[in-house]
């Protein structure tokens, strides 16, 4: 029997629109050349949060990819298990080519373009890029993971469970982040987190999104068991 | 053309009459081989299993018989029986029915005869 | 013969509706089988659940021998093509056809390019460009290219004028003849469908109705016509599905095959008898909801 994980990787890849020509030529090429842009007109450094584009980008095909290829699978025949690997490996290879392609930008920029001559800080963040190539590599790429399996967990709660389930969600959300800034309040400890996070490098901070990611892949995968097509 | 199969009897007594008339009319001549069941279905766009039902009633009742990976054949002296059937199904639908209907009318059976001379003769 | 699907007591419900209502049926090997019912009749819930695309509330489900979730012994055996099937935005007809021969082991390519060029579809389109009936001739050559073991159309034609319809049923008989398979197919359309079916399966309420051959189906009732007195004298003690009267006439519909008694009866009281088209007799049947009770009787 054909290994339909793979099969499940083809489907993804037949759709280059969303995979390659939206995040990179689309929607990473237009920040980049607006940016751009501007810093042509500006005498001093333009320091910008273009990349959040392809970040958020991602996030948006987390929650989409289930919409639009789940009926599409389990109608043809694939089983729920296989969704989900071959989905997982095709965005850990989409984040592992995009982070690679960031950090190889971000050497560009900072070391043989410097600054793309007009004094323009993009792939080359302060802080975010302190570490080295390889960290770097690493935190665009849990980075980008994080976002994707965000949005993927919480389509798979509607998928399971409808709005009723998104509300729950939220609902839960808002109740945990009000007892925990309560919390932090009380005991006076908002001050220690930030010296906390302050103490970190971005690459030691990017390794708490990895328990993360686990526990979305795993509850996705959980509810998918649980969905009908 | 269009081969219509009514939809209110079984499909394949259908195909068995089909056949049956072929036979009596000399399309299908004794000894000659008859169309695969697949060559049916498709003709007829019936279920393969269905036309196959109705070869097999004419096998049952010898008029067809099955020559080994080769195909259904018409058997010898099938037209003269399915004749012989005809005419009795002719006495019973056609004869009888006429009498009754000219009993009805109050036609006598010689007045019945002539009348069916005279309209031999009208042919 | 061996059975493909075993559904035994299946119940599908949801929060207020009972969608499948303990169903019990068997799907033997190598015939085409007609899934026929009203819509809302249950036939697209049960089929979700032989496919496992739909979860069973209670009862056994046995596809090939073997629970059919996340199961690939199952499920690669399967093609299921429904009217309601969605497709990923940017994909093409090509893309559809090129993964559905990953997807089914005995998938035919030379076959899907000739159904493609049958059925008049652009390969390089977008799905979602197509019209509604290029998009129904999409699933119709991608099930009938599968030579699924166990290959199921549910109302798969939505959108074609009845000359494209009339080529796939003419492709299924001759595709079936060479490949022997198990079908099922789903329809309202009984009329144009029933030639093709061996045996029927009728859903009405959730509920088997029927599970009969077709042919023999054909002689489960006759109609009855004449004077209406007389028509009344006749059906007297009889199941009667259906009347109509017109003046002085009535007809009716009534169940069972008609003795030499019954056409002696007939003759004598000057009454017609007819036979009842498939379509007929399923429109009656699935409108009468006590038919099932007193047919058992």
């Amino acid at each position: 029997m054909r290994n339909r994980t793979s099969t499940v990787i083809k489907m993804h890849l037949k759709d280059r629109m969303s995979w390659f020509f939206i995040p990179w030529v689309f929607v990473l090429s237009f920040a980049f050349a607006v940016n751009y842009t501007i810093s042509f007109f500006l005498d001093e450094d333009l320091y910008t949060g273009g990349l959040a584009s392809i970040i958020i980008y991602t996030n948006v095909v987390g929650f989409m990819t289930l919409h639009q290829t789940f009926p599409f699978a389990l109608g043809y025949s694939i089983r729920r298990t296989d969704y989900f690997l071959g989905t997982a490996a095709t965005v850990a290879g989409f984040s592992a080519i995009s982070a690679l392609l960031l950090a190889l930008l971000s050497v560009i920029e900072s070391r043989w373009i410097v600054n793309w001559g007009t004094g323009l800080h993009f792939f080359h963040l302060p802080y975010l890029s302190d570490g080295t190539v390889l960290q770097r590599f690493f935190i665009f790429f849990i980075v980008l993971l994080h976002m994707y399996f965000l949005g993927f967990v919480l389509s798979s709660v509607h998928r399971r469970f409808r709005m009723t389930g998104i509300l729950a969600v939220f609902i839960a959300f808002l109740l945990l982040s009000g007892i925990f800034s309560f919390v932090m309040l009380k005991y006076n400890l908002w001050i220690d987190l930030w010296s906390w996070l302050a103490g970190h490098t971005a690459f030691q901070l990017s390794l708490w999104l990895v328990p993360l990611v686990v526990l979305y892949a795993a509850l996705s995968y959980w509810l998918l068991r649980r969905s009908a097509a | 053309m269009e081969f219509m199969v009514d939809d209110s009897r079984p499909i394949f007594v259908q195909i068995a009459e089909r056949i049956e008339d072929d036979i009596v009319e000399g399309r299908l001549p004794e000894e000659s081989q008859v169309p695969s069941t697949n060559q049916f279905a498709s003709f007829y766009r019936i279920n393969p299993a269905t036309a196959a039902k109705g070869v097999n009633l004419l096998v049952d009742q010898g008029i067809l018989y099955k020559k080994r990976g080769i195909g259904m054949f018409v058997a010898p002296g099938a037209k003269a029986r399915l004749m012989d059937k005809r005419k009795e199904r002719f006495f019973e639908q056609y004869v009888m029915t006429m009498l009754r209907e000219a009993e009805k009318l109050g036609i006598t059976v010689n007045q019945l005869t002539e009348m069916i001379q005279k309209g031999a003769n009208h042919r | 013969m061996t059975a493909v699907v075993e559904v035994s007591r299946l119940t599908k419900s949801y929060r207020d509706v009972t969608a499948v209502d303990d169903v019990s049926f068997a799907i033997e090997a190598g015939k085409i089988y007609g899934l026929l019912g009203r819509n809302g009749a249950g036939k697209t819930t049960l089929m979700q659940m032989i496919t496992a695309q739909a979860f069973p509330t209670i009862g056994e489900l046995r596809v090939f021998g073997e629970s059919p979730f996340e199961n690939n012994r199952v499920l690669s055996r399967i093609c299921f093509i429904k009217e309601s099937q969605k497709y990923p935005d940017n994909y093409r007809v090509a893309d559809v056809l090129d993964l559905c021969s990953d997807l089914f082991p005995n998938w035919d390519r030379d076959f899907a390019d000739r159904l493609v060029e049958a059925f008049r579809l652009p390969p390089k389109r977008q799905m979602r460009k197509l019209s509604r009936g290029m998009l129904s001739s999409v699933g119709i050559v991608a099930g009938l290219a599968s030579r699924a073991p166990l290959t199921i159309f549910d109302e798969p034609y939505l959108g074609l004028d009845a000359a494209s319809r009339s080529l796939f049923y003419e492709l299924l008989v001759e595709d079936y003849a060479e490949h022997p398979r198990t079908v099922i197919l789903s329809t309202h359309l009984i009329d144009e469908v029933s030639r093709i079916l061996e045996h029927v399966i009728v859903i009405n309420d959730g509920r088997v109705l029927i599970d009969e051959e077709t042919d023999s189906l054909r002689n489960r009732a006759f109609t009855v016509s004449g004077a209406t007195a007389d028509v009344e004298a006749f059906a007297k003690g009889k199941t009667v599905l259906h009347r109509e009267t017109l003046g002085g006439l009535a007809s009716a519909i009534v169940v069972g095959n008609p003795g030499a008694d019954d056409r002696q009866l007939a003759r004598s009281l000057r009454l017609e008898l007819d036979n009842v088209p498939l379509q007929q007799l399923i429109v009656h049947l699935t409108s009468r909801k006590s038919y099932g009770k007193e047919a058992k009787a």
